[in-house]
């Protein structure tokens, strides 16, 4: 029989930070918090957000560099992030400034030598701790 | 002292925000990092541990490890010129041999003394 649990807080009883859950082949467990996608966003090259996740505000910094603050912030600098740009030209991407309260990418265009160019839109995710 | 509650979905109070275990389980990731040139993990979750392979390779072991060889890896390289994800691959050896169910590589443009990596691991666990 299907069950449904509602509840608006999840914490765990031993750790409130650390709630364990099974694994889809049922010989492992993880933890749910550390699993879980800590922001993630989807903007334009104005850094307006379409959509997102723990995400407060977007900054156009200039042409291609875009800074993104974080409603919750992360516990330190070591998270990881991967970032796309969309645009007909654009060559890469990295992150310029990676801290607690917010991140910055820049988009470069391949077309000559990575010169930093604006994208169409911008996609985020972010793993890591929470403070 | 540990419990365990067996549920099939998750609502808020009211009801509403409906997510499947299904949904919690497979959409978390299994595996994340950051690590420098040299394989030195600055954070990281369930990663046992990681070899600097050669440069701009990079290979990682995982505690709990994946139910088959099936999963994503994507990742980027961060912080100096010269690191872009453009260049990212998970298992550049194109071998089957370094990208088994408990470890793989992560393989991109040397980033050198200063810069890092990052990459992510979706799947479903053993």
């Amino acid at each position: 029989m299907a069950s449904i649990l509602k509840v608006d807080d999840l914490r765990g009883n031993t750790a409130a930070g650390n709630i364990t859950i099974t694994s889809e082949g049922g010989s492992a467990t993880q933890s749910l918090q550390q699993g879980l996608a800590k922001a993630w966003l989807d903007c334009d090259n104005d850094a307006s957000l379409n959509d997102s996740l723990n995400i407060a505000s977007g900054t156009d910094n200039s042409t291609g560099n875009y800074t993104h603050s974080f409603t919750s912030s992360m516990s330190s600098g070591d998270y990881s992030q991967v970032v796309t740009c969309r645009a007909a030209e654009l060559g890469g991407v990295r992150d310029v400034v990676k801290v607690t309260g917010s991140i910055s990418v820049q988009c470069f265009t391949k077309a000559d030598s990575f010169t930093v160019a604006d994208a169409d839109r911008v996609t985020q995710t972010i793993h890591g701790d929470l403070a | 002292m540990a419990s365990e509650l067996r549920v099939d979905t998750l609502k808020d109070s009211s009801g509403n925000n409906s997510v499947g275990m299904a949904y919690v389980s497979g959409g978390s990731a299994k595996a994340w990092a950051k690590f420098d040139d040299s394989a030195t993990l600055a954070d990281s979750f369930n990663i046992s541990s990681s070899v600097d392979v050669q440069t701009g390779q990079w290979r990682f072991a995982k505690t709990n490890s994946m139910v088959d060889t099936d999963y994503v890896v994507v990742g980027m390289g961060g912080y100096l010129i010269g690191s872009f994800n453009t260049g990212y691959n998970s298992n550049a050896t194109e071998t089957t041999a370094n990208h088994t169910q408990s470890k793989y590589d992560s393989n991109f443009q040397d980033f050198g003394s200063g810069g890092y990596g990052m990459h992510n691991v979706h799947g479903d666990l053993a």
